[in-house]
């Protein structure tokens, strides 16, 4: 019996792994842990400027490829001026130098750039640049935070601007530019020519909507609504915020919106926002009429409000006293409440 | 009652340090496979020759650091003004010089939007030179997109032919590799080096311009168009290779063309919205200062371009420009 217990435990004893065995495997694991936390770190941070797995040649070779979008340079009275020309997130910097983190940072997949002349006179050109950010609020985000402050509303497309020398509209996934030699009305009519031409190419769904019709109207300021899609007022974590301004009494406050996943994710992202400010010298304040969602916070010498009310993240930036930002952050409130079933505040 | 056979525990422990020892080769041999494949330096920026003789210092031994102002809408008059509240021209160029006015023709874009330094400066100052007895001028710049379209669109190479200026575009055999001592990212890098080597007088000439990685382009970061290479990586480090910039070149003379700032979505712009008419030309011996002013006209400090606040600790000027100013 004994010898048979032996026989039976032999290999049971073999097959089970040593200390120093479990130690040396335990370690390996770790370092394996290690390596893959490492990845997924970099991974996280990846830097589309640093990206070089492209030999020039073959970019080289890339940038004589058709466009891949249609031509959209079929204009009575224009010539073109140069070749086409492609940049992708590698390349991008090689035309617009230091802007191109702008587009970068908002998804930007490729651009068009073409130069085109009048036919009668060779001294009036104008260059188209599209840029194809993969989505309509990418688009919308870079068209939006380079507003030209002189703009005029373009009826091409619901955002759409004239400036004095060009024309700046973002369409779907599409953000075109079109800047003029000089401000020559013939040039500006042909500008608006090329880009009505370019939206007839690329038709785009119905108005999408978003975060920008939750703002309440009452003293917005035309044309100031912008979309951040990363590093909102300073804190890395604030993405894809919408902003918008206000004139109230002579005063200048901004409001923010922003739809996440869940309310949860709401909750916690005004949390981590009042505790940023809170860690860079700001104090919390009681005013009256804050619910128990909200938070106001002096920082500088300006008042912050952050509030959640169902999925949004929402509040009021840099107001400059307590009355005006509560009083923007109520309307906001209930801007959400009749306007968004998901955003009534919890009884 | 249990017990073990001996020869098993002898096996098993044997296993263990076969295996141990399996383990260590293996791990010593990728290490030493990943040894053999490490390049310390990193990808090089092309095919490159031997390294290259320092840059001379262009700065006039003696004279001392000083900036001038002058407001006005008119560049030729504005620049004519600064110069001679610096002493006129002639005290940094004299007969017989080879002069080279590096620009901003950074972008294939009209001299109306600012991106580039205007026409009318190029010509003025190029015309001051001849008048001091400057034997010839060269104008160059290394631009980002396509340098001929960037000379011809921008009116610079117009401006400088109508006064007798020769301008080289940036072709390869006039690149260098270059190493500045002490630095961490001019390190075997091509740099448009012969412009320079051909030159005994250097002007910077640059516009006033918000830059959305530096925060400001202004005459220091004027120098960026003397690089060469995939130059876009410095991107992450701008104020590193500006600061680098400020010790690589010390020119005789900067001037800062203020007269329209771009005020945003800088540094192409893209409409002369973007453009404020801020009428200011600063003209200098020191760049630091000459810029510290310049950021002013952006609504800017020295604490918002930090850059500045570096290339001062490295020597390359003072950020305290009211100290020098010649009123």
């Amino acid at each position: 019996m004994i010898q048979a217990s032996s026989t039976i435990q032999a290999p049971s004893s073999k097959n089970r792994p040593s200390l120093m065995e479990k130690r040396i495997g335990a370690g390996i694991l770790a370092a394996l842990a290690i390596v893959a936390l490492s990845i997924l770190w970099l991974q996280a941070h990846y830097d589309p400027t640093q990206w070089r797995a492209q030999s020039s040649q073959a970019l080289e070779e890339k940038s004589s490829t058709p466009p891949h979008v249609a031509d959209s340079a079929a204009v009575d009275g224009l010539v073109p001026m140069s070749s086409p020309e492609q940049y992708d997130a590698a390349t991008l910097s090689d035309k617009i130098d230091g802007k191109a983190e702008l587009y970068l940072s908002a998804g930007f997949k490729s651009m068009l750039s073409q130069r085109f002349a009048l036919a009668q006179d060779s001294t009036q050109w104008m260059e188209r640049f599209i840029y194809d950010m993969g989505s309509y609020s990418n688009a919308f985000a870079v068209f939006s935070r380079q507003r030209r402050e002189n703009a005029r509303p373009q009826d091409l497309t619901p955002d759409a601007y004239q400036a004095a020398n060009g024309l700046f509209l973002a369409q779907g996934q599409y953000y075109l530019e079109i800047v003029g030699s000089s401000q020559a009305p013939e040039l500006m009519e042909k500008m608006i020519s090329l880009a009505r031409e370019f939206v007839r190419q690329h038709p785009a769904a119905a108005s999408q909507r978003d975060e920008r019709a939750l703002f309440p109207a009452q003293d917005l300021s035309a044309g100031s609504i912008k979309l951040s899609p990363v590093n909102a007022f300073g804190f890395e974590r604030l993405n894809r915020i919408y902003s918008a301004e206000y004139q109230m009494a002579g005063q200048t406050a901004t409001a923010f919106l922003s739809r996440r996943a869940s309310e949860a994710e709401a909750a916690e992202l005004a949390k981590a926002y009042t505790d940023y400010l809170i860690t860079y010298g700001g104090k919390r304040l009681e005013a009256q009429g804050q619910t128990s969602s909200m938070q106001v916070i002096q920082i500088l010498d300006m008042i912050e409000v952050i509030f959640h009310q169902g999925p949004y993240l929402a509040g009021v930036h840099e107001a400059p006293n307590v009355d005006l930002a509560m009083k923007l952050a109520q309307r906001l409130q209930t801007s959400l409440s009749n306007n968004h079933e998901d955003a009534r505040p919890q009884p | 009652m249990k017990t073990q056979d001996p020869n098993l525990k002898d096996s098993s422990r044997r296993e263990l340090l076969r295996r141990l020892v399996g383990a260590a080769l293996g791990i010593a041999g990728a290490g030493a496979l990943g040894l053999a494949f490490w390049d310390r330096k990193g990808p090089l920026p092309g095919p490159l020759g031997a390294e290259s003789q320092p840059l001379p210092d262009f700065s006039i031994p003696g004279q001392p650091r000083k900036i001038a102002i002058a407001h006005g809408a008119e560049r030729g008059v504005t620049v004519t003004a600064a110069l001679a509240a610096l002493g006129g021209m002639g005290r940094f160029v004299r007969p017989g010089d080879r002069v080279l006015l590096k620009v901003n023709a950074a972008f294939a874009s009209p001299p109306a939007l600012g991106a580039t330094t205007h026409p009318d400066l190029v010509a003025q100052v190029a015309r001051l030179c001849f008048e001091a007895g400057a034997a010839g001028i060269v104008v160059t710049d290394n631009p980002i997109n396509d340098p001929a379209a960037c000379f011809a669109l921008s009116g610079i190479e117009a401006a400088a032919r109508a006064v007798g200026a020769q301008v080289l575009l940036p072709t390869r055999e006039r690149f260098e590799t270059y190493t500045l001592p002490g630095a961490k990212l001019i390190q075997r890098w091509p740099v448009l080096a012969a412009p320079l080597r051909g030159a005994n007088k250097v002007i910077g000439l640059a516009p006033v311009k918000d830059h959305h990685r530096s925060g400001a382009s202004l005459t220091l970061k004027n120098w960026y168009g003397l690089l060469g290479g995939r130059r876009n990586i410095f991107h992450q480090q701008i104020h590193a290779i500006i600061e680098e910039l400020a010790q690589l070149i010390k020119p005789t003379l900067v001037i800062l063309d203020g007269t329209q700032s771009m005020m945003r979505n800088g540094p192409t712009g893209g409409s002369v919205d973007d453009l404020k008419p801020t009428h200011t030309l600063i003209a200098g011996t020191d760049p630091v200062a000459v810029d510290a002013a310049g950021a002013e006209l952006l609504g800017k400090s020295v604490t918002d371009l930090p850059y500045l606040t570096m290339a001062e600790k490295a020597g390359a000027g003072r950020t305290d420009y009211r100290s020098i100013l010649v009123e």
